[in-house]
């Protein structure tokens, strides 16, 4: 089969993008406003982090101020719990924005 | 400097409007391209619509030094493995749906979409023919880029190209002349 009858051939195998291909493309590209529409577990899990992370620092300061050593029994704790929600919220936030 | 050169320097300038115009130049070539390796229309859209936008987001890094069209191709041939890889499993259950619906694989191709005979003839022996076959004739005939374009892409050795691509004929000419039998005769 030569050259150019394949080359014909081919073309015949050409497929078409959707109508609205073109406009919904440009749509992201010119970066018109994309809501996020958080679903509600992940609205209750926000709100749940937030809530946690007010309540249990009252609660480890509270415990912390009876012995009075509060870099171990609050600080320390309390840095690294505030990191794992931060992370956690970093990540749940990238997960979202690549949907 | 060409055309498209400048095109793309506007673009990068900051005249995002006239990417579409790129869009419309090479958006069903590239859709072949990823359909030859997904076998799936839609999922070969997104692939395709991903493709493009990262095309425009690396834009201020394109460096010229190769044409636009291979530097796409090769992002929506990335793209294509990429997506490949993450579904591998539901690629197995979805064959595995059409053994069992009875529907033979062909007809759920886009064969079945056009009703036109030859295009759905060419289209089967696409579909039936190995990956890297049909990527690398596609890419040859219907993206018209060099062999050392389509090792770029591709990222096969050069060598390797050669022999894809002279297999890739002969397949497809043997294929299709079993499917058509006279009325391909009468074209050559």
């Amino acid at each position: 089969m030569n050259e150019k009858v394949v080359r014909e051939l081919m073309k015949e195998s050409l497929l078409r993008t959707s109508e609205d291909f073109t406009e919904n493309l440009m749509e992201r590209v010119e970066g018109k406003p994309v809501t996020y529409d958080l679903s509600a577990k992940v609205k209750i899990l926000l709100g749940a982090s937030l809530m946690v992370l007010l309540v249990v620092p009252l609660i480890w300061f509270r415990l912390a101020a009876t012995d009075g050593n509060f870099t171990f029994h609050f600080f320390i704790p309390f840095i690294l719990f505030v990191s794992i929600l931060i992370n956690r919220y970093m990540r749940l936030n990238e997960a979202q924005q690549t949907v | 400097m060409t055309e498209e050169t400048d095109l793309l320097k506007r673009i990068i300038q900051g005249e995002t409007k006239l990417f579409r115009i790129l869009v419309e130049k090479y958006k069903d070539i590239s859709l072949t391209v990823a359909y030859s390796l997904l076998k799936d229309k839609e999922e070969a859209e997104d692939v395709v619509q991903d493709s493009f936008l990262k095309a425009f987001r690396e834009l201020p890094r394109f460096q010229f030094q190769s044409t636009f069209k291979s530097w796409l191709y090769r992002i929506v041939v990335n793209t294509s493995y990429h997506a490949l890889e993450k579904r591998k499993i539901r690629r197995s259950y979805i064959i595995d749906e059409r053994i069992e619906s009875g529907v033979p694989s062909s007809e759920t191709g886009y064969g079945r979409v056009l009703g036109n005979e030859r295009k759905s003839a060419i289209r089967q022996v696409l579909s039936n023919m190995k990956t890297n076959e049909a990527l690398v004739i596609q890419l040859y005939y219907l993206g018209e880029q060099s062999l050392n374009e389509i090792v770029e892409i591709t990222g096969m050795s050069l060598s390797n190209v050669k022999v894809t691509l002279h297999r890739g004929r002969k397949n497809f000419g043997d294929q299709l002349r079993n499917l058509m039998g006279q009325e391909l005769d009468d074209l050559l």
